[in-house]
């Protein structure tokens, strides 16, 4: 099998070949190169890697969220057996907020300032994913007849099933009198108030400090078991990425260069980035810590020739510089995008084990005890 | 402090300011050249009889005197006559400030009206065709002066087309009792719905004159903060959720956006009351900034006390009017005051 295809039988979104780039006035920015990736029904599934890998634009491509021109999008993107990519702007919106929801990035700039919470989740309830809605509906539907009425007790349900507290008070307040735990609750609210199936979310919760961030993951994975959502999310977070999903895409580059199952990632990862990755994830045995990987994302104007990775890869050789690697598929439900495992390459190496990796890279403790010696022998 | 306390106290500024005004048009007054008993008698007077005039007005009191007397008419609205109406200038006042408030209003209708929407379109097509278009207008609206659109409107609506009457506020075969001064408020309470459209026959040209400066000012600052607002997160957030597009730009982001045009269009209101006076000349309209300039060229010094703390007045109150909506408009400007004390 190959990447491309499905990982579940039907699954509930699925992205072909997904090509965007931006036109600037340095020249064509090449960010998301070929990506692959789909979501089974019931399924949580994470787009793990750095900032500026491609992530968010991947994102903003399903949704339709980019404006073309500048962006230039190219590729297959399926949604329950519809093709969103050739679909009218007019049905295309009717699936986005009622069936596709969303949760943005930020919750201290997602929330509308100048309207009280209430009016802006009534305001979802109410006409998310009803983009036809002309005035006289609106002005109808918001003002007489009691459906006012109606929405805003579903608002106040759905705060209090993400938890809020005084959900009642919180709906009369402004965005910017609430905490960001709050606007964080208030947003994933707003995600779930039409019921979506397909839920996506941008890292979420990383805007906030580490105790609320936790109690948001918890409460987003009760939600997730509780609604029976199928979930695309996107972190840097490993850690995250770990707590939450089924199984996890790899990406660098504006490429997916590995996919595993959750367990399978990080017990064995394959790619040389993935092992870097994981290998810097601090760990709580005493080691000492790894000091990540060397360089950063690749510049998207002159992206470098061949696998993206290999100016930082440790085990780079003549065959990463000339050809963009195929994905190797790894048993059924995992594949890697590294010539290591291809077998019609000789790679001068063995694939390397995360522990290779971790020997590869120096180490934090390292560092400073080196520069604890060189003090000393002054 | 809570919002309305924090207005209370801006509003006890203006009236300061407005103290201030008086005590700046009092000096003045007695700098400029000009003798006010000359000017009322004339020139073929004789100066016996200026000098006599003089004492009768208290020109000749200490300067302290005369401070305390023009103070308590100030305070008690007695504004003292016009030398060239030889009326209350408090009764001027009253007649011709409808007729400039029911102008400048309309004019500011039409600003809004058009001045608005278009900011809006232009900024959804930054860069397009229409933004160029749009720009082009403001350039024009905002360079080419008022009285001259004027005197082009009534060439080619007035004279040429004859779709629209040249001057005055009603035609002469109307009659209306004057109960507040604002024709359109007047006609329509008397039920004369014929004379009512003919005063907006009336309006319409010097009105839409008027308006357009103000109009090239409002479309650019609305395009500007529009264009700002809707790269926000919330309004990506809000179109992410299949919201209705007009929804998202006329409620959500244009709320957003509204505070500098708002705080613009308070401004554009109280000066067009003295500004509105090229118009007024053109339309031969009998409105305050007519009346003001004439008073200022005849030395006429009471009409000029009275127009000018009209004018301040009521720049005082639109300033507290657009406090007040300012707060309502963006909550963030409230809470803001009441955190900050």
């Amino acid at each position: 099998m190959t990447l491309a295809e499905p990982i579940g039988d039907d699954p509930i979104l699925s992205v072909r070949d997904l090509h965007v780039g931006f036109d600037s006035f340095d020249g064509f920015a090449d960010v998301v190169d070929g990506v692959d990736l789909s979501v089974g029904r019931g399924e949580v599934v994470t787009v793990a890697g750095e900032t500026g890998c491609g992530k968010s634009v991947t994102m903003k491509a399903i949704l339709r969220l980019l404006s073309e021109p500048p962006a230039q999008i190219e590729g297959e993107i399926t949604f329950d057996g519809t093709e969103l990519r050739s679909l009218p702007k007019r049905e295309f919106d009717r699936l986005k907020g009622r069936r596709m929801s969303l949760i943005f990035q930020d919750p201290m700039s997602s929330l509308n300032p100048t309207f009280t919470v209430g009016e802006q989740l009534a305001d979802t309830a109410q006409f998310g994913g009803r983009s036809d809605t002309g005035v006289l509906e609106y002005v109808r539907r918001r003002y007489l007849g009691g459906e006012r009425a109606e929405a805003r007790e579903r608002a106040v349900e759905m705060l209090r099933e993400v938890q809020m507290p005084d959900p009642e008070s919180v709906m009369e307040s402004y965005p910017t009198q609430l905490s960001g735990g709050m606007r964080q609750r208030v947003l994933i609210a707003q995600a779930l108030l039409n019921d979506p199936d397909l839920l996506i979310a941008d890292e979420i919760g990383t805007a906030l400090d580490v105790t609320i961030h936790d109690q948001i993951m918890t409460l987003l994975e009760d939600l997730i078991a509780d609604h029976d959502l199928s979930v695309l999310m996107i972190t840097h977070n490993l850690g995250v990425a770990r707590q939450v999903s089924d199984r996890i895409y790899v990406m660098y580059g504006g490429r997916i260069v590995e996919t595993a199952p959750t367990a399978a990632l990080f017990d064995a990862p394959k790619h040389p980035y993935t092992q870097g990755l994981v290998a810097s994830i601090p760990r709580l045995t005493g080691d000492p810590m790894a000091e990540g990987i060397d360089g950063s994302v690749p510049e998207y104007l002159d992206p470098p020739s061949g696998c993206r990775f290999h100016p930082r890869c440790p085990y780079a050789h003549e065959a990463c510089r000339e050809h963009r690697p195929e994905t190797i598929p790894v048993g059924t439900d995992a594949g890697v995008e590294c010539v290591l495992y291809d077998d019609r390459h000789d790679a001068p190496y063995d694939a390397p084990t995360l522990e290779t990796t971790r020997a590869q890279m120096g180490t934090i403790a390292d560092q400073s005890q080196t520069t604890a010696s060189e003090l000393g022998g002054d | 402090m809570k919002y309305w306390q924090y207005l209370v106290r801006r509003l006890t500024g203006g009236v300061v300011s407005l103290l201030g005004l008086s005590i700046i048009i009092f000096g003045v007054s007695r700098i400029l050249p000009g003798n006010p008993a000359r000017m009322a008698l004339g020139a073929m007077a004789s100066e016996k009889q200026v000098r006599e005039l003089s004492r009768e007005m208290g020109l000749t009191d200490p300067l302290w005197q005369q401070y305390v007397q023009y103070m308590q008419g100030l305070l008690t609205g007695d504004l003292g006559q016009s030398l060239e109406t030889k009326r209350e200038v408090a009764t001027d006042i009253a007649q011709y400030l409808p007729a400039t408030l029911e102008l400048i209003t309309v004019a500011m209708m039409f600003t809004v009206v058009f001045g608005i929407p278009l900011g809006v379109i232009a900024a959804q097509n930054k860069d397009g065709a229409v933004d160029h278009a749009t720009r082009l207008v403001a350039f024009f609206s905002v360079s080419v002066p008022g009285f001259f659109i004027g005197v082009m409107f009534q060439l080619i609506f007035g004279y040429l087309l004859e779709w629209f009457p040249i001057t005055g506020r009603l035609a002469s075969e109307y009659s209306v009792d004057r109960e507040t001064g604002f024709l359109l408020v007047d006609t329509l309470a008397a039920g004369q719905v014929d004379a009512h459209l003919n005063v907006w026959l009336h309006l319409l040209l010097p009105a839409l004159a008027l308006s357009m400066a103000g109009m090239g000012q409002v479309m650019r600052i609305t395009r500007s903060s529009m264009i700002d607002v809707q790269d926000q997160d919330y309004v990506a957030a809000e179109r992410g959720f299949g919201l209705p597009s007009w929804l998202v730009t006329y409620k959500y982001t244009l709320k957003n956006a509204f505070v500098p045009t708002l705080t613009i269009l308070g401004l554009l209101y109280a000066s067009l009351l003295g500004n509105a006076f090229l118009i007024e000349v053109v339309f031969s309209w009998p409105g305050l900034a007519l009346y003001g300039v004439t008073a200022v060229m005849n030395n006429d010094f009471n009409a000029v006390v009275g127009v000018t703390m009209t004018i301040g007045v009521a720049f005082v109150s639109i300033n507290f009017v657009i406090d007040v909506l300012l707060g309502r408009v963006d909550p963030r400007i409230r809470l803001q005051v009441e955190e900050a004390t």
